[in-house]
This record gives C-alpha cells, sequence and structure tokens, in this order.
C-alpha cells in the first residue's frame, strides 16, 4: 500500500502510515512504551530517553518518540537491556527528584511514580540531591521545580495553547523551567489555563486548590462539560465528598481556559441561595418553597387575568440546560399561554445573526467543525473571539502551524494580529466598510464577479460596496488588498464569527463576504459566548419561535396537540421590548438571567424593573436583580441539573448531573407552579422533557435552515475615518464572561487590571494609569479608573464586555458597536 | 519613552533582517547599559518576533548576560573544588559581611557586586577571587577590601 509501512514490534505485525513514529506504532498494537518528555498531542523532543527501544540491525537503542518507522523494521521494545536503559534514565532523573511519595498530592497520578514501580526501582540508586528552590506559591497553580524533572512538557504546551510565558532558563546542572526573571505567572501574562499543569508529569505543577484534598484514589472523577462559553470544553469534576477539589481535562493537552479549569468556584461558593425569600416590609427574608411558590403562582396568575397574554413574560438564560428551557417555555406558552419568552442571546445581534448563519449554512450540519479550522487554508478571524471563546486559541495557532493563512480583523492588538498573515486593524464601527471593502476588492476579479451575479440581490449589493468601498478607512491599501487576495484564492476558508459580539453590520458583511466566494458549507464557525445558546434558542428560548424552530404564528394547532393546551398564536415580544420603560409587562420571570448585572442599557431596565408589579428571578445567588425583586428563588446549575447542550459549532452533548443540588431542579419547580395554578404541563422529571422534547423536534431543533439566496443589505455604517472623537467600545478581555458574578464567585476577577473595573486607553493619551475618570457617551456616565494598553489604537477607549461600566454605557439594542465618548478627570 | 527602549530599537534595526543576530544583539544592549533592562528585552522580543520567555531563556544559558544593574567593582568568589578546599565558604561569608551583600547582589549605590563562581581555571592561586576579571589569591578577604576601598577614595581624589 503506497504511504503505508509495515513492521514487526514484539513479533506483532502492524501496518502504519509513514513517517509514523516507533512509539505511536507500538500504541496502535496496544503496546505502552514509558514516556516522560514525549506527550501526546505535543511534538517530541527526544530530551528524556526513557522511551529508548531495540530495533534489529540497529546497534544502539533507539528513541521511539521520535524514530520514524521503516519498512521491515523489528522492534523489541522490553528487552533486558531496554529495561536497563530505561532503569538508568529513571535512577538519574529520581537522583534530582527530592520528593516523598507518602505524602504527595500528585501520588497515584505520577509518572515518574509509576514508571519506577514498573522498572522495579526499590532504592534511589545514586544520592538525591535537593536543589533547594523556593516553592512558587502563584495564583490557582504552586510550583514546585525541586520536583521537575525538565522535561520541557509545560514549555511546549504554553507555546502551543497558553501565554507562551516559559521556558528553560540557565543551563547545564542549573538549569531549571521558569518564567522571564522569574516574575510570577500573573505579572508574566499567564492565561491559567492550567495546561502546563496537565502536562507534567510530576507533582511539579499542581493545582492549588487540590493540595491536602486527598490524593487521586480518593476522588470521585466525574465527566461533564464547561458551563460557560459555547465551547462547551469537556471536562472532568474531581470531587472529594461531592466537593470539587480539581478540574481536569479528559487528555492532557485538551484545553481549557481558566474559566473551565479554575473557575468553578461559583458552584460551590457560600452564597449560593438555598432557599427561597420574599420581600416583607421591603425586607427579602427566607421562606419555604411552599409559601414562596404560592406567592409567585398567585402573583402571575394574577397579572394573567388583569393584563393578557402582554402583560406576563419570562426571560432564561441562554447557560441553562435544554431540558430546562423547554420546560421555562413551556410553562409560559402553554400554561400562561403568552408568548413572552425570550432570552440573553437576543442583546445584541446574536439571535439575528445565528439564523442569518443558517441560512448561509443551510443549518448547524452546514457549519464548520474544529477540525475545519484545523484544516483551514485561510482563516478570518472577526473581532474578539479570542477572549469570547477562550478555546478558539489553541486551533487558530495550531492551524497557522499547518500553513493557515491568518486574516484578523479587529483594532485590539492582541495575540491573533501576532500570529496573523494579515492584520486589518480597523477602528471601532470601521469593520463593515473594510469588510465591504474586501468584498469590493474581490469583485473586481472577473471570475468572482460572473459568480457572485447569479447570487440574488446582487444589483443592491454591489451598489452598496461600491458606495462603501469609497468611504476611507484606517486600514493600508496593500493589507486590504492582501486579505482580498488570500481570501478569495487560498482553497478552504473558514470564517470565525462571534455571532453574539459583533454589530449586525459587521456580521452581515462577513457573511457576504462568504457568498460573495462560494462558501456556504463548512466554511462558518460561529462563535457564541453562553454555552447553550444554540440550545435554548432550538427549544423555544426565543419569543418568535416554539420549540423546533416553528414559527409562533404557523404552528400554535401543532403545538396543541403536542401540549393538549392550545398555546397562543400571536408572536411575543422580545427581550428588549419586554424591558424598555413603558412595555405592557407587568409581571416578569427571570430564570438565570441578571439584566442589572449583565445587560447593557441598566439604566432603562432599572426603570423598567420599578414599573412591575411583580418580579421573580431564579438565580444561583442573590444578585444585582434578584435584590430588586418580589420572591427570590434558588436555582440548580448546569452540572446540577445535567442535560442537553448545544455547542456553538452545532454539536450537542448529553451531560449526567455531575453534583449533586442541595435543591429542587428548576422543571421541578415549575412543575409545582403549574400545579398551583391547576395546569397540567407535564414538567416534573426530566426524563419526561427529554422524551417530550425526542418527540416534538427529533433534531432537537437541529433543522436545516432555508436558504436565504440573497446578499444581506448592511444598513447604517459608521462613518469611517477622520472623524476625531474618541470611539468607545465594550470588549471582552480575557477572561471576561457574561456574568460576572461568576468570575467574581470564582476568584478569576484578579486576571483583568483593577478586577474589571477600568477604561482601557493608549498610553498616547493624555491620562496617566490608574487616574480616576467619568466616561460619558449618549447613554450615560460611569465613573472607573485608566488602565493604560498599549495594545489599544489612539483615539480608541474600551470598557470590559460585560462589566457594570458597559451596562451603564451602552444601549441595549446595540451593546457592540462603538459609541462617541468624552473622558474627563472625575 | 525610555533610554533603553529608543537605544534599543536603533539597536535592533541595526541587525534586522539577518539571522541568527540575537545574541549580537544583546550584546550591544549590555553593552551600552551593562546589563540586560527589562524593557529592552520586550523591544527585543516583539521586533524579533520570538517570545519574552524565549528571550530570557536563550540570554540566561549564557552566563555573561546579566539581568540587573552591576557595581562598578565586580568581586566573584570560585566556588570550585580546589577553591572549596581551600576556604572560599569562609572568604565569600567574609565579603558578604564587609559589603553587606547576599551572593548574587549588588549595593544601592552601584558600587560593588558579590557573584559566586564556578572554577575560573587558576586553582594553583586557591582560593580565588576575580575583582573586575583580575584574579586574585584572598588568604585575607579583609586586606583586599580595604585595598580596593582606598584605591576608590584614590580615584576620587583625582
Ligand atoms: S497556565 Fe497556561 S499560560 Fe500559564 S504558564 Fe501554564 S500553560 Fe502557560
Ligand atoms: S514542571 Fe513538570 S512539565 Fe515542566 S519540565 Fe518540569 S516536570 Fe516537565
Ligand atoms: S473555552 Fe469556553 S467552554 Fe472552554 S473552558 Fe473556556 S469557558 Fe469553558
Ligand atoms: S519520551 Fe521519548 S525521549 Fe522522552
Ligand atoms: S577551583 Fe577555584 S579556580 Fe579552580
Amino acid at each position: 500500500m503506497a504511504g503505508m509501512v509495515t513492521l514487526t514490534i514484539d513479533g506483532r505485525e502492524v501496518t502504519v502510515p509513514e513517517g509514523t513514529t516507533i512509539l505511536h506504532a507500538a500504541e496502535a498494537l496496544g503496546i505502552e512504551i514509558p514516556h516522560l518528555c514525549y506527550c501526546p498531542g505535543l511534538e517530541g523532543t527526544g530530551a528524556c530517553r526513557l522511551c529508548v527501544v531495540e530495533v534489529e540491525k540497529v546497534r544502539g537503542l533507539v528513541v521511539a518518540c521520535m524514530r520514524r518507522v521503516a519498512e521491515g523494521m523489528v522492534v523489541h521494545t522490553n528487552t533486558p537491556r531496554v529495561r536497563e536503559a530505561r532503569k538508568f534514565v529513571l535512577e538519574l532523573l529520581l537522583s534530582r527528584h527530592p520528593g516523598l511519595c507518602l505524602s504527595c498530592d500528585k501520588s497515584g497520578d505520577c509518572k515518574l511514580q509509576q514508571y519506577a514501580y514498573e522498572l522495579g526501582i526499590k532504592r534511589p540508586f545514586f544520592e538525591v540531591r535537593d536543589p533547594g528552590y523556593e516553592v512558587k506559591d502563584d495564583l490557582f497553580i504552586v510550583r514546585d521545580y525541586n520536583l521537575c524533572i525538565l522535561c520541557g512538557r509545560c514549555i511546549r504546551v504554553c507555546r502551543t495553547q497558553g501565554a507562551d510565558i516559559l521556558d528553560f532558563m540557565k543551563r547545564g546542572i542549573e538549569t531549571r523551567v521558569g518564567t522571564p526573571l522569574d516574575r510570577p505567572l500573573l505579572e508574566s501574562g499567564c492565561d491559567f489555563c492550567g495546561s502546563c499543569v496537565s502536562v507534567c508529569p510530576t507533582g511539579a505543577l499542581m493545582e492549588k486548590a487540590r493540595l491536602g484534598k486527598g490524593r487521586e484514589w480518593e476522588l470521585e472523577k466525574v465527566p461533564s462539560r464547561c458551563s460557560y462559553c459555547g465551547a462547551a470544553c469537556e471536562l472532568n469534576y474531581h470531587l472529594r465528598r461531592g466537593e470539587i477539589v480539581k478540574v481536569s481535562s479528559p487528555r492532557p493537552v485538551a484545553y481549557l481556559c481558566a474559566r473551565g479549569r479554575f473557575g468553578y468556584g461559583y458552584l460551590q461558593s457560600g452564597e449560593r441561595l438555598t432557599t427561597p425569600l420574599v420581600r416583607r416590609g421591603g425586607e427579602l427574608v427566607p421562606v419555604d418553597w411552599d409559601e414562596a411558590l404560592s406567592l409567585v403562582a398567585e402573583n402571575l396568575h394574577q397579572a394573567r387575568e388583569r393584563y393578557g397574554a402582554e402583560g406576563v413574560g419570562g426571560i432564561l438564560s441562554p447557560l441553562v440546560s435544554c431540558e430546562t428551557a423547554y420546560a421555562f417555555q413551556k410553562f409560559f406558552r402553554a400554561g400562561l399561554r403568552t408568548n413572552n419568552v425570550d432570552c440573553g442571546l437576543r442583546v445584541g445581534a446574536g439571535l439575528e445573526l445565528l439564523r442569518h448563519a443558517d441560512a448561509v449554512t443551510g443549518g448547524p450540519e452546514g457549519y464548520a467543525s474544529w477540525k475545519d479550522v484545523l484544516e483551514a487554508n485561510v482563516i478570518l478571524l472577526v473581532g474578539d473571539v479570542c477572549q469570547r471563546v477562550p478555546a478558539t486559541w489553541g486551533y487558530l495557532k495550531r492551524a497557522v502551524g499547518r500553513g493557515a493563512k491568518l486574516i484578523y480583523l479587529g483594532f485590539y492588538k492582541d495575540r491573533p494580529a501576532r500570529l496573523a498573515h494579515v492584520w486589518l486593524q480597523a477602528l471601532p464601527g470601521e469593520e463593515p466598510l473594510v469588510l465591504a471593502r474586501l468584498a469590493w476588492l474581490i469583485l473586481q476579479k472577473p471570475t468572482y464577479r460572473t459568480l457572485a451575479e447569479r447570487v440574488p440581490y446582487f444589483a443592491s449589493f454591489a451598489e452598496e460596496v461600491e458606495r462603501l468601498a469609497r468611504v476611507e478607512v484606517s486600514v493600508p491599501e496593500e493589507n486590504l488588498a492582501r486579505a482580498a487576495e488570500l481570501w478569495s484564492e487560498e482553497a478552504r476558508g473558514v470564517l470565525l464569527l462571534p455571532v453574539d459580539g459583533v454589530s449586525p453590520a459587521t456580521g452581515k458583511a462577513a457573511l457576504n463576504l462568504l457568498l460573495l466566494t462560494g462558501r456556504r458549507e463548512k466554511a462558518l464557525f460561529p462563535t457564541s459566548a453562553f454555552v447553550n445558546a444554540q440550545g435554548v434558542w432550538r427549544l423555544g428560548g426565543v419569543a418568535e419561535f416554539f420549540p423546533g424552530l416553528r414559527p409562533v404564528s404557523e404552528a400554535a394547532s401543532e403545538f396543541a396537540a403536542f401540549w393538549g393546551r392550545v398555546p397562543n398564536g400571536t408572536p411575543g415580544l422580545s427581550l428588549t421590548a419586554m424591558l424598555r420603560p413603558g412595555s405592557p409587562v407587568k409581571a416578569l420571570y427571570l430564570l438565570g438571567e441578571d439584566p442589572l448585572g449583565s445587560y447593557p442599557g441598566s439604566g432603562s431596565i432599572a426603570a423598567k424593573l420599578g414599573e412591575l408589579d411583580f418580579l421573580v428571578v431564579q438565580d444561583l445567588t442573590l444578585t444585582k436583580t434578584a435584590e430588586k425583586a418580589h420572591v427570590v428563588l434558588p436555582l440548580a446549575s448546569l452540572p446540577e441539573t445535567g442535560g442537553t447542550i448545544i455547542a456553538t459549532h452545532g454539536e450537542k452533548h448529553h451531560l449526567s448531573s455531575a453534583l449533586s443540588p442541595r435543591i429542587l431542579m428548576p422543571w421541578q419547580v415549575f412543575a409545582l407552579l403549574a400545579a398551583k395554578m391547576n395546569l397540567e404541563l407535564n414538567l416534573s422529571a426530566q426524563e419526561l422533557l427529554l422524551n417530550e422534547i425526542k418527540a416534538v423536534t427529533p433534531e432537537f431543533g437541529l433543522v436545516p435552515a432555508e436558504r436565504k439566496l440573497g446578499f444581506w443589505e448592511l444598513g447604517e455604517v459608521g462613518p469611517g475615518r477622520g472623524d476625531s472623537q474618541l470611539k468607545l467600545t465594550a470588549l471582552a478581555f480575557y477572561p471576561s464572561f457574561y456574568r460576572q458574578d461568576w468570575l467574581k464567585l470564582s476568584g478569576l476577577e484578579v486576571l483583568l487590571p483593577y478586577e474589571g473595573n477600568f477604561v482601557a486607553l493608549s498610553p498616547e493619551e493624555e491620562l496617566e494609569e490608574g487616574a480616576v475618570v467619568e466616561v460619558s457617551t449618549p447613554y450615560g456616565a460611569f465613573t472607573t479608573r485608566v488602565h493604560l494598553d498599549k495594545a489599544l489604537p489612539r483615539g480608541v477607549a474600551a470598557v470590559p464586555a460585560f462589566s457594570p461600566a458597559a451596562a451603564a454605557l451602552f444601549p441595549l439594542e446595540a451593546p457592540w458597536g462603538s459609541v462617541p465618548a468624552s473622558i474627563a478627570r472625575a | 519613552m525610555s533610554e533603553a527602549v529608543t537605544v534599543t530599537r536603533e539597536i535592533v534595526a541595526k541587525y534586522k533582517g539577518r539571522e541568527g543576530v540575537l545574541t549580537h544583539i544583546l550584546q550591544d544592549i549590555q553593552g551600552r547599559f551593562g546589563y540586560l533592562p527589562p524593557e529592552a528585552m520586550e523591544v527585543v522580543a516583539e521586533e524579533m518576533g520570538v517570545s519574552l520567555a524565549e528571550l530570557y531563556g536563550m540570554a540566561s544559558f549564557y552566563a555573561r548576560f546579566y539581568f540587573a544593574p552591576r557595581g562598578k567593582t565586580v568581586i566573584k568568589v570560585c566556588r570550585g573544588t580546589a577553591c572549596h578546599v581551600r576556604g572560599s565558604e569562609r572568604v565569600l561569608a567574609k565579603f558578604s559581611e564587609e559589603l553587606g551583600l547576599k551572593e548574587g547582589e549588588t549595593s544601592p549605590d552601584l558600587s560593588f557586586t558579590l557573584e559566586a563562581v564556578n572554577c575560573v581555571g587558576c586553582c594553583a592561586l586557591a582560593p580565588v577571587v576575580m575583582i573586575n576579571e583580575k584574579v586574585f589569591t584572598a588568604s585575607d578577604p579583609g586586606k583586599l577590601l580595604a585595598a580596593l576601598r582606598q584605591g576608590e577614595n584614590r580615584d576620587q581624589d583625582h
């Protein structure tokens, strides 16, 4: 067979692709060759020589993790000579390993220990040397380089998917791993992705919170997924008596960002609500479930009677499971007969752009996968994707490592800017202009023009592009030309678009580029900052669709059959409409959403909340919004409820309940409410809900979408270059997240300057670090601190996305555009 | 912009586009400042497209690069085997006590730096100290220091 090689390992024949290492070939036969410096998923370096094997007709021993197979090779992995050599290597390593397995937290999970056992090393052969290094007590991570065997895995993984802040320092006997000038990790710009801890074969790198909490065999390992962003990375919770003591990734190099790996504190925080609260004499006081739910049932009923379907509404979080979302919307649509149910994905253009995305790709089946990202020839990255969905960073880096050309469109000079072949540094607001300009450049090529002429709305598209291309932008001409060239000429192209983090015009202009170059399938990777945005909107969590994306106005009778109650056939109000002062909503139920804490437009939202007759908030903790509620109900988190989620790129996952909740499950709450209101809704068990979802939409809403064939019109777009007004944007700074309170409860806010309360400015502006300033926009004013950031161009200010500053300074309708702002010393 | 940044930019510009020039760049920077200032290292990493970690890794590989300002007089106490046998430990302790500096430290007024080094290849003279690259037998560190200080005063008189 061409490209295949047959060899014999320990007497068994195996055929593997050319270029395979002996170590991998052995693996294919189920033979594990001991290895320390080699780590699956990282390039080998051949440093430790533990993996040596004997190859017939080769004189010396051969390093199995580096040596490629050859036809007819005969390999022996376990001869006395091999074992002697390995023992020698291990003895040398142990001679500078002053650790004591008896009391080491790594015991049971340590490769050094494992191999020492397997090779039967009873007592150290060489004298053990203790280097006497000081143990480094960093945030989340403890580094004890006395136990380090210099395998270099941490360095390589940090280079591949971390912040690239580690290397070998000094040389010879003094060699050790370190950061520049040996600074603490936080000061060195560490991401706290914990990848280094994950790959370290010894106890040198450990999760701080895990120390002293029991050893590997005492911990219960529960597989789950991260419940922050749409990447929904796979992870394991390691529990001791029900408490999370560490989080690990399924494979050593499988990526988790700081939120996934260290951000679990909010789940077991003392702030978690355990009992309902009701407002009495202005105070929230604890009561039992029965009393609280009676009050909720009574008030919802009254509002429904008095104000009709329009008078009640529910807003749910895109961070809950499909089953929870389904039950919640059913309670409203079938129970209260209102379609006023909507979710946080509505904020900005998330929902609109996801629908457009489906119209381009023909549905989630047509989305690009991580594999498509890795195998792309050209990648167009828009905005702050890597901060919103940090898992993208490792994939991008690997893709570029494999030869992909990266085009980065964004004003912020962060890592993608360094990795990019072309950096299109558009100022905030200029993005759609730059994208339109690329379209114009591509249209100059006759082949593309002919192709595009066949796409509906070509005439208006060409005209709009023609007009917008004339507006001057800050990106140099040659960069535009280069990007247009790459995007049109390279074979496989993938667009990474943060659907819920760009303005609608930017999103549409980017999608137009896909259409223009005929890239419909496997070319769009939509990223959402919310773990189950895809599941929630597809299962009835947005006003205009019943589960399965059935339009409300068409599907009422269909759902009457499923639900045994005729739902309302009038489309409901969107979240933006519900939260607008003067809206008809008088009783509002917020499930896992904290509009006062995480939505833009907090000023007008507060005014609307003040108008309500009744507000019930169900959440993990007493949030800013909950403090204003009439009734507060505890909410079980996603790791507690388990259930189905759909990741940002359309992959469906079923999670078991990883943590035991000490409170009612959300659907149990809705079931009790329904019972109190004499509604038969069948909400009492997750199993029931799952079966019902399967009956209603067997595809879980992952249905093919009707292809909208034409180009999108961009509408109003920014003024372009030359306007001297300071532009303010909300930018995701790693590890910014929608629920800032989760970061805070998990101790992650310290990764942000001033714990996330700042306005970032270029050092070229006339203000100094830490200055207290008042930032004003047409939507509000906010007092905060200046953080000087070299990555920002002059004339641009940024506040962290989802921060109180962003909430005060941007409108609910348009949070991701740029607004004119002024900054003055406070 | 600090002087280190401006100067480093000039130095880097001289070498840019050529292969294998990192050590030359670092050497030039050290030539200017006597050590490698952190701001300078950041400029080099950025302009040369290497990570700061890799740059420090490389620089620290060579014993001749320094990461903190050094004193006008650099005292290196040999800790090689021969010198060890001839009491280098005591020599180091004595210097340390006299100067009020620990091994590797520089006095705040930048007059002295105290270092311990491996065999400097003059074992016959053990216990050896190198003072600004000149080799001495340190049988009496106190006397050496006194001579040094005197020399310094004389320098100032002129
Ligand atoms: S936590 Fe991540 S970024 Fe920090 S040192 Fe480890 S691998 Fe590098
Ligand atoms: S710290 Fe761990 S991963 Fe890094 S070199 Fe040492 S032993 Fe290897
Ligand atoms: S990238 Fe997203 S899903 Fe993955 S660990 Fe981070 S927050 Fe969780
Ligand atoms: S695992 Fe092969 S040399 Fe280390
Ligand atoms: S041991 Fe000191 S000079 Fe050789």
